[in-house]
């Protein structure tokens, strides 16, 4: 009787940890740092399931890590239209810095056709998550971290 | 009947609406007009109607002229007028009835916040002294002087007829005659003479400078954005909705 409870508590147990921890692990998203804390790992996180959504060309799903303000201008329809496909395929995350404890101004090397492409992206901490900022514009965000020095 | 006055707005899908006024035999004034009242003159004239029976008077007199308006044919008359008066009611309501239906949650207006933060520093301050001065010969002495002598030396030596101090005033709020002299990297200097008036000369004194530190609260700003976005969404629903009625 009590192998069976323990049988019993050891799946419970297995399963209630893996619908807790998402997989993030992805072969077209590499990840260059080791998180220092929780909430970096959770950028790292969103980072890779964002961009891996984005290189699989899953807008509906990489939307819903946009930042709120825009999803609230920008409708999905829209989206699609101003993202276009993404002609990438493979992202690394290689580094990420703080100018302000909430933003986090990320910096990855994108492969596209074989050449290799340094893009930033800027992440917002809201409501304990964290959101992506698109652009809509062609042009990457040169010169982003300056800004908020 | 138990309204004095019917009006019915038929819309009409051709060119406009439709306007039909029917006269009424019965005159009454019921809960529902009284409270009809009461929120139109809120909205209107911001004034908040106490008195029941005055509420009830303003509905009955009104719909007794009403009544008369229509009784004497002027209805027929005024018809066009009336129409753009109704029609321009029935818009401005409907805009505000799309503006209270769209709803700005915290978590978008904090995503704006944080994504603009540079508009949310803290503007830059300075501590001045204001020293007036009758006669201009001393007010420039004063100011020359002030590069190799103590401020309080020349207090004594030119006597001003007035000072005042201003403890971290924000530079964005000073006269853009002050602000344009006002240098980030210097402290304890003065500005050139100024001339009020006649027998009325400043010299300002920048004692300290407080660089831009921080950033205004999400809470001190919260409002302010919401009703940027919603300016934002709005303008794009409209233009939606006349565009989808043009088509």
């Amino acid at each position: 009787m009590i192998k069976y409870v323990f049988i019993i508590f050891a799946l419970l147990a297995f399963f209630g940890c893996e619908s807790k921890v998402e997989k993030y692990e992805y072969k077209d998203v590499n990840i260059s740092l080791t998180p220092s804390s929780k909430k970096e790992a959770l950028l790292v996180q969103r980072f890779a399931q964002y961009w891996h959504k984005r290189l699989n060309g899953d807008y509906n799903s990489s939307y819903d890590f946009e930042l709120p303000s825009q999803r609230y201008l920008v409708s999905l329809k829209e989206y699609k239209n101003v993202l276009g496909l993404y002609k990438g395929s493979k992202a690394d995350l290689v580094h990420i810095s703080y100018p302000h404890p909430d933003i986090a101004i990320v910096t990855r090397k994108m492969r596209i056709k074989n050449k290799a492409f340094t893009r930033l992206d800027k992440w917002l901490f809201i409501d304990d998550n964290w959101y992506h900022k698109f652009y809509q514009t062609a042009l990457p965000p040169i010169g982003e971290e300056e800004k908020f020095q | 009947m138990r309204y004095v006055l019917s009006i019915f707005v038929l819309f009409s899908f051709s060119y406009a609406i439709e306007v039909k006024l029917l006269q009424d035999s019965n005159i009454t004034v019921d809960n529902d007009d009284v409270r009809a009242i009461r929120n139109f003159f809120v909205q209107k004239y911001n004034f908040h109607i106490t008195d029941t029976r005055g509420a009830k008077k303003i509905v009955e007199e009104n719909r007794i002229l009403a009544n008369q308006f229509l009784k004497e044919g002027l209805f027929q008359k005024n018809k066009k007028s009336i129409q753009i008066e109704i029609e321009d009611m029935l818009a401005k309501r409907y805009v505000k009835d799309l503006q209270n239906r769209t709803k700005i949650s915290d978590k978008v207006a904090k995503s704006y916040y944080l994504d603009n933060i540079q508009k949310y520093k803290k503007p830059p301050k300075v501590s001045i002294v204001s020293y007036r001065f009758e006669d201009i010969d001393n007010a420039y002495r004063f100011y020359k002087e002030s590069n190799t002598t103590s401020i309080d030396l020349l207090v004594k030596k030119y006597k001003p007829i007035k000072q005042m101090e201003i403890e971290k005033k924000e530079i964005s709020a000073l006269p853009k005659s002050i602000r344009d002299f006002i240098d980030p990297d210097k402290n304890s200097y003065t500005l050139p003479p100024f001339v009020i008036s006649k027998g009325k000369v400043d010299v300002f004194y920048i004692k300290e400078y407080y660089p831009a530190d921080g950033y205004i609260p999400f809470e001190d700003v919260k409002n302010q954005i919401k009703n940027s976005l919603h300016k934002q969404t709005f303008a794009k629903e409209r233009k939606k909705i006349l565009e989808k009625m043009a088509q």
